[in-house]
């Protein structure tokens, strides 16, 4: 069992959430879920809690009703290997609602921030050559979804 | 790497923050920093050299910081839930984790600590309780839990056995 959690608070489309989310990363599922009885705070039969896993990690999120909103405070940053990766998780995180932000940052039609980064940003970021990592970062800042090849060309022309 | 990793928003103090993070859990460590340059200024507006992103794990658990500006802020719609075996666990959490922060949010486990990030500190055992077929018996449980703060397991203990 994982120590740490994270705990997502919906309003009242957890269960929908947590659909899309399974369904678009590997190693993904719903491990319990609990729903309103009768006479309780939210409609009987809504899902309450539930534990899920996305690439066999633990979540939980819970429909709390509408006091508390997704912020950019908290993303969740997706490690992918290629640009494929990338463009996958981008396209599907995206549709239905979803809006693209700055340096490979996004939000679900949920509301909550995704960071969909290549492993290669951070290689080519890291670069002990100051003007190299200073052109990757250049390059990056002026990206909405970060494209790999773009990356590898500031950094081979710097 | 892990896949997903939980990335927070800091204003300018991501540095402290994480410092404080990695004594307070076991297992821990800092791993990359990578800093702001000259590049980009007008854009994010950071001096030169300002702390960027900083890699740790919290009890093994890969994290990452970010200094971002005041843009962004910590709010309960995502919190992290601790699972803890004993109740000298959940003291060493609440008390740590709750140092400085806003006593105010204080309520059924949940904290803020001094960077206003949310935290669940909560008894695994609550969970087995919570999933008990008879009703009777987590309809105690949850009667107890409401008014409490910090989770007091004898509390949902005594709760749980009453007949």
């Amino acid at each position: 069992m994982q120590k740490i959690t994270p705990f997502l608070w919906f309003d009242n489309n957890a269960e929908e959430a947590i659909n899309l989310y399974i369904s678009i990363f590997k190693n993904s599922k719903i491990l319990h879920a609990s729903r309103y009885p009768e006479g309780g705070p939210g409609p009987a039969g809504q899902l309450m809690t539930a534990s899920f896993q996305l690439e066999g990690q633990t979540f939980m999120a819970l429909n709390g009703g509408p006091l508390f909103k997704f912020t950019a405070a908290i993303s969740l940053f997706v490690d992918c290997d290629t640009q494929e990766d990338v463009d996958e998780l981008w396209n599907k995180l995206i549709a239905n609602g979803g809006e693209e932000s700055r340096c490979g940052w996004l939000k679900d039609k949920f509301g909550l921030s995704w960071q969909i980064i290549p492993s290669s940003l951070g290689k080519l970021m890291g670069d002990k050559d100051p003007k190299k990592s200073q052109a990757v970062m250049n390059a990056m800042l002026k990206m909405n979804k970060i494209i790999i090849k773009d990356l590898q060309q500031a950094y081979d022309q710097a | 790497m892990q896949k997903i990793i939980s990335n927070l928003w800091f204003d300018r103090n991501a540095e402290e923050a994480v410092n404080f993070y990695t004594t307070v859990f076991k297992n821990s460590k800092i791993g990359r920093v990578s800093h702001y340059g000259k590049e980009g200024f007008e854009i994010h507006g950071m001096p030169d050299g300002t702390v960027l992103t900083i890699e740790f794990w919290l009890n093994d658990q890969e994290f990452l910081a970010l200094n971002g500006g005041p843009v962004f802020k910590f709010n309960e719609a995502v919190s992290f839930i601790i699972s803890c075996d004993s109740q000298e666990e959940i003291d060493y959490y609440w008390e740590r984790l709750g140092e400085g922060g806003d006593e105010k949010a204080q309520q059924c486990g949940w904290l803020k600590d001094k960077y206003g990030l949310s935290w669940q500190i909560v008894p695994k055992i609550l969970n087995d309780m919570l999933s008990d077929p008879d009703k009777s018996k987590t309809e105690r449980v949850m009667k107890v839990l409401f008014p409490m703060k910090r989770l007091e397991i004898n509390t949902f203990m005594q709760a749980f056995a009453q007949e």
